[in-house]
């Protein structure tokens, strides 16, 4: 890793998360509270240094902007103001268009949910546990649980939601310009 | 004194785990006066992973939302779930830049107003509905000692929610005392569960849910309170697994049994701890 | 233009005012100080260990307060407030409210010598400031040394620039003397408990005084206070003690410590209402509510705020107590030159 400044993905993330970098002290307050740190290879802190140090495969490659829980605590007090959560979206969008990456559970979560969303125009609970423990081929909820909820009818049973046109409408103009993640 | 506002439900108030918190919501609100008109066809708020991976999809969904707000010939809109609360809120501060805006209408096609948008905690906690709230109690609890827990989304982040304070916020604990209920202080109420990482990332989230509820416990709390489906369904499904005594609950629902409805009315029989002694807490 | 009246007002009885009254009653000028408590000495009676040669500050303030009373021309007016001030022709009309009772008098000079007050350390709730026992601010350890070095504690931890240095929920400036009087404050502690686990966490070190460095220095490598650079996120009760949640930045660790008391070093804040009396006499106030002076090309004297108004001490920016003595003297001088030349012929 070179200590010589380079700005190509410091520029690229500034503009889609409309951040300025540089007001970063590497205080740590943002890594003290996070609350996905337990699971995470690089710090919220050490993310912004990555970025200024173009350090663009480790960071989309890593787990860190997948295990980011989007709880906003880092943001909320970070003392320079930077809007670390949006700066976690943004290099989760450019790590999901790069058809190299590999799949993982939450890149599997996201996309099932959102293809559902794109059909349906909502989510139904049920099918779309269903889809995503078939897909990553995870086991349902303990059988215990899974009773008592039927038995309180807390399971949604009707079938899902059919969307009007205005909603098609939408889904189509998505598809036709700005970023579709396939599912 | 009808206040008019529009009504956001939700995937999971509408259909899902947190049903509850949708009936005993739409009972809160008929007493207190609150005209909820829910949003015709509405669409998924994006949840957690709209603003994670499709940055675009997530401004289409929340658009949409917002002008069918406006369709409706109204201005605000209420959501009693903490995430579609916090989307909708952060599309309609994002739409406040012109570029976003007309590339948001070019999505949706229609032309966009300004809508506000207010978490149900915030509704009823306006002066005027806390004096009709007052006035309708019929039942305040007594020996209930309860913690809130508002979660991640109903406070941050603050330049979004315009929240008083996202370390240690007192509406629904306010509410609650109205009730006769006595809040405890404890230090995690803005932590986070862990979100839908619940299903798609259970390592970190067991982490956080059973941080949180430790936290809780420690404080002699014999109920939870939330504003989330998602914490909800975190803390219950954990206090389940531990075979726990302690009922999770929606504000909506303490709420409507102090208004006078019945612990079947407000779907407090349906709560994993479904032998909670509800009515024996209760004085007229 | 003539000056009518050629007494000074002096607006707040510290150790900056104080100063600023002594050198002024000794050049032969009347003075009033207007202090607004019952008591001189403003917040430096109250501090111990003043470094660099560890003197209690209320000797400093005691020493003020007997060359004062020396002076027949220094008036000491206690628990007033100087509620209104006012641009005249000749100089400045202030209205001192005493007891609810207003008088109004006529200066030839302003002296603004206020002081500061300290962030409000509820704004941190992610630090249970008001709300767990264990949390205190560092002028609360100041105040009630004796007993907080008295609490049989195990560990603490300093926290550092809390309300400064943040443009999100603070003030945007560095409070200055923090880092100083946070290294005085946890060798204290350590030489009180030597077996506790003293920790100060950390943004930066500023200790940019004569000895500073060296003190600093001293405190890690002879008291061994841990300093930890890292912001502290949050601390919350846990097991009948309090846990401290932060980043080891220069390791790049996440960590959890149990201790058994927090101090937060809030920062130093402007008295806004006070200061901005200072625009009703030509005078501005900076965005953060400070006194601004003149710009250095346009005044006579550094510490000339508008015609006849001067400023001494930290109303103008946090400043440590050798520095509001000199701004005192300074200050002074000021006034003196200012007299002199626009008087008599």
């Amino acid at each position: 890793m070179s200590a010589v400044k380079s700005v190509s993905l410091q520029n690229e993330i500034e503009q889609k998360a409309n951040v300025n970098l540089d007001t970063c002290m590497q205080c740590g307050c943002c890594t003290g509270g996070c609350s996905g740190i337990d699971c995470m290879d690089y710090s919220p802190r050490q993310v912004i240094q990555l970025i200024k140090k173009n350090q663009r495969e480790r960071l989309l490659k890593g787990k860190t902007i997948w295990m980011c829980v989007a709880c906003h605590i880092c943001e909320d007090r970070c003392p320079a103001g930077i809007r670390i959560s949006r700066l976690m979206d943004a290099l989760r969008e450019i790590a999901i268009a790069d058809s190299s990456l590999k799949p993982n559970m939450q890149t599997v979560f996201h996309k099932t949910f959102l293809g559902q969303v794109k059909t349906f125009g909502r989510t139904h609970e049920g099918l779309l546990m269903m889809a995503y423990s078939r897909k990553t081929k995870t086991p349902l909820p303990p059988t215990k649980l899974i009773i008592d909820l039927l038995l309180r009818m807390r399971i949604g049973m009707r079938p899902p939601h059919i969307p009007g046109k205005s909603y098609r409408f939408i889904i189509k103009k998505v598809k036709e310009g700005g970023n579709v993640h396939g599912a | 004194m009808v206040l008019k506002i529009g009504y956001y439900p939700g995937c999971s108030l509408h259909e899902g785990m947190a049903k509850p918190f949708d009936t005993s919501a739409k009972l809160v609100c008929r007493k207190l006066g609150i005209g909820l008109q829910e949003l015709p066809d509405w669409n998924c708020c994006g949840a957690t992973s709209g603003h994670s991976i499709d940055h675009t999809l997530n401004l289409a969904l929340g658009a949409r939302n917002l002008n069918l707000v406006t369709k409706l010939g109204l201005h605000a809109v209420t959501a009693p779930c903490a995430a579609c609360f916090a989307n909708l809120k952060k599309t309609s501060h994002d739409l406040k830049d012109p570029a976003t805006c007309q590339m948001a209408q070019e999505l949706i096609g229609e032309q966009i107003a300004d809508v506000d948008v207010i978490h149900l905690m915030d509704v009823i906690a306006q002066p005027a509905v806390l004096e009709t709230l007052k006035g309708k109690i019929q039942n305040k609890f007594k020996n209930l000692k309860a913690v809130c827990y508002y979660g991640c989304l109903t406070v941050r982040p603050r330049f979004v929610t315009e929240a008083a304070d996202s370390e240690n916020p007192q509406t629904m604990d306010n509410l609650m005392q109205l009730l006769g209920i006595e809040t405890v202080d404890w230090s995690h109420k803005t932590e986070c569960c862990g979100g839908s990482f619940s299903i798609c990332g259970p390592e970190i989230a067991t982490i956080r849910t059973n941080e949180v509820l430790s936290q809780a416990k420690a404080t002699g709390a014999e109920a939870i309170i939330v504003a989330c489906p998602l914490c909800h369904s975190n803390l219950e499904f954990a206090l389940h697994a531990e075979s726990s005594k302690i009922p999770v609950v929606f504000f909506t629902q303490l709420l409507g049994l102090a208004l006078g409805y019945s612990v079947k009315e407000v779907g407090l029989h349906k709560m994993l701890v479904n032998n909670f002694p509800w009515i024996e807490k209760l004085t007229s | 233009m003539d000056i009518i009246n050629k007494d000074v007002l002096v607006i707040g009885g510290g150790i900056a005012g104080m100063q600023a009254a002594l050198d002024l009653a000794a050049s032969g000028c009347q003075v009033v100080i207007a202090e607004k408590e019952q008591c001189l000495g403003g917040h430096v009676k109250d501090y111990t260990c003043l470094f660099p040669d560890l003197s209690d500050g209320s000797a400093l303030v005691a020493q003020k307060i007997a060359r004062i009373k020396t002076y027949s021309n220094i008036t000491v007016q206690l628990a007033t407030e100087v509620s209104d001030l006012e641009a005249v022709s000749g100089g400045f009309k202030a209205t001192l409210t005493n007891n609810g009772k207003a008088k109004t008098r006529d200066f030839g000079a302003v002296i603004f010598a206020v002081g500061y007050s300290n962030f409000d350390g509820t704004k941190y709730g992610e630090y249970g400031y008001g709300r767990y026992p264990g949390v205190i601010t560092g002028i609360e350890f100041e105040q009630n040394i004796e007993k907080v070095l008295e609490r049989p504690i195990k560990s603490a931890v300093f926290i550092k620039c809390v309300g400064a240095r943040d443009r999100s929920k603070g003030m945007p400036y560095c409070s200055k003397v923090c880092c100083m009087y946070t290294a005085k404050q946890a060798k204290e502690l350590k030489r009180a408990h030597p077996d506790a686990d003293v920790y100060v966490t950390y943004m930066d070190i500023r200790a940019n005084f004569k000895n500073g460095e060296e003190f600093v220095r001293s405190a890690m490598e002879e008291e061994r206070v841990c300093y930890i650079r890292g912001r502290v996120a949050k601390v919350f009760p846990k097991n009948d003690r309090l846990t401290v949640r932060c980043e080891d930045t220069l390791m790049g660790v996440p960590f959890e410590l149990e201790t058994d008391l927090v101090v937060l070093a809030t920062a130093m804040v402007p008295l806004k209402s006070t200061n901005a009396l200072v625009s009703k006499v030509g005078g501005k106030v900076d965005d953060n509510g400070f006194i601004n002076s003149l710009p250095l090309a346009e005044s006579s004297n550094p510490m000339e705020v508008a015609k006849g108004v001067y400023y001494a001490g930290a109303c103008a920016f946090p400043c440590d107590v050798r520095e509001s003595l000199n701004q005192g003297s300074a200050a002074a001088a000021g006034v003196i030159s200012y007299l002199q030349v626009s008087g008599r012929p």
